[in-house]
């Protein structure tokens, strides 16, 4: 084999393996992953507003196909045991598969809001953040608790961030010096006058033996 | 034409070198929407009340407790040892530092766990990860700690001992143990003497019929 042949032959191997090095390359990185549209900084400037929660009280429920989609985030099995009326079940671990991206983007295009719910207020805040942090638009969560009981479903207002308890006060109260009375247990003894019995003579009648 | 295989050649390298370092570079550790969700759907990010109380009453040095509610709440009440980070100042230049650092564990805490998990939310999204939140924040707290419920009679033992315990780590935020037993005090005391009279028993004649034997 002459020096054109081999430094031929090396090239080729040289050009396969950069294509093969390439090729792996390419199939790792993961192009339909979502990517971040918003910064920290901007969605905390979001939460500061205050305006990502909304009131029960505050949405018409007999509206909700032309205003807004309820999203329940709870699981099938909770979903299927009650839910509100028209309410969209996509489960909060699987909320950025495409297709229920897909599902919201296009509630977007309609422009309507996207109310979304859980048990509680606070699990539906991490669905409300990364789907956020991901561009979906006009997002809000329910400020409700919601329960299953009495085979009904329930829904409850919740007061976000109270302190249920003056807990300065209660502290205060717990150390003002309690007056304990002493609770005195007598002890009786009681004395027994015994009235000495008279006895009675008997009087033995005369005679006999 | 050898140039222009050079040139070819070259081009190859380059672009196959820049996407098989890409993914390289982009570590299992690199936060994505996907590995953010993951996180904020588990519960591995709180700590409970009982755990935070048995931290601080050990002084245990490697607990940073950051309030995260205004400075007039903060001012009104907050477990002792925290230090007052309001939430609109959380992002603030000032205060990366102490959130970002590997030393110690911060715990975020406010009224319940909805502005703590925010502000975990958004330190986590900026690779912040020594960084857990009081489960039902304060509330949970004064009612797990501070003003634990009394079990019932038909409790376990270890419910009975769970209440005593934090009764007893209550004394150490502040809240006497108001629980004890009143003092209960023997006394002698004079008392009018129940007279207690015993009345004679009449004995009954007994006839002694005359007449001899």
């Amino acid at each position: 084999m002459n020096e054109i042949n081999l430094s031929k032959l090396l090239s080729g191997i040289l050009i396969v393996a950069i294509i093969l090095v390439g090729s792996y390359g390419l199939i790792s990185i993961d192009f339909s992953a979502e990517k971040f549209q918003k910064s920290p900084a901007e969605i905390h400037q979001q939460l500061l507003k205050n305006e990502h929660l909304i009131n029960i009280e505050d949405i018409n429920l007999k509206d909700s196909i032309n205003e807004f989609v309820l999203v329940d985030l709870r699981t099938k099995s909770d979903f299927d045991k009650g839910h509100f009326d028209n309410a969209l079940h996509l489960y909060a671990p699987n909320i950025l598969d495409k297709e229920y991206l897909n599902i919201l983007k296009k509630i977007n295009k309609e422009d309507k809001s996207i109310i979304l719910y859980s048990h509680t207020p606070q699990d539906a805040m991490s669905s409300w953040y990364v789907l956020n942090s991901v561009g979906i638009e006009n997002l809000k969560v329910l400020n409700v608790n919601t329960i299953f009981y009495n085979n009904s479903f329930n829904v409850t207002p919740f007061n976000t961030e109270i302190l249920k308890t003056d807990i300065a006060q209660f502290i205060k109260e717990s150390n003002k010096v309690k007056t304990v009375p002493e609770v005195i247990k007598p002890i009786i003894k009681p004395v027994q006058i015994v009235k000495p019995v008279k006895k009675e003579k008997v009087e033995v009648e005369e005679g006999g033996c | 034409m050898k140039n222009k295989n050079l040139l070819l050649f070259l081009v190859l390298l380059v672009v196959s070198s820049v996407v098989f370092i890409v993914p390289l570079l982009t570590s299992d550790e690199e936060i994505t929407p996907s590995t953010q969700l993951a996180a904020f759907v588990s519960s591995e990010r709180y700590i409970s009340s009982d755990d935070l109380a048995n931290y601080l009453v050990n002084k245990d040095p490697s607990i940073v407790l950051i309030d995260l509610r205004t400075e007039a709440d903060f001012n009104s009440y907050h477990i002792p040892t925290a230090i007052n980070l309001p939430f609109d100042q959380l992002l603030s230049d000032e205060n990366q530092t102490l959130l970002n650092q590997q030393k110690q564990t911060i715990v975020f805490y406010s009224n319940d766990h909805l502005l703590a998990d925010n502000a975990w939310f958004l330190t986590n999204n900026l690779g912040y990860n020594n960084i857990i939140v009081l489960k039902d924040g304060l509330n949970g707290f004064y009612n797990t700690i501070l003003n634990p419920v009394l079990p019932t009679e038909l409790a376990s033992t270890e419910e009975q001992e769970l209440y005593l315990l934090r009764k007893a780590s209550g004394i150490f935020f502040g809240v006497p143990y108001n629980n004890a037993p009143e003092k209960v005090i023997d006394k002698v005391v004079e008392k009018p003497a129940v007279v207690k009279t015993v009345e004679p028993v009449k004995k009954v004649k007994v006839e002694i019929e005359e007449g001899g034997c």
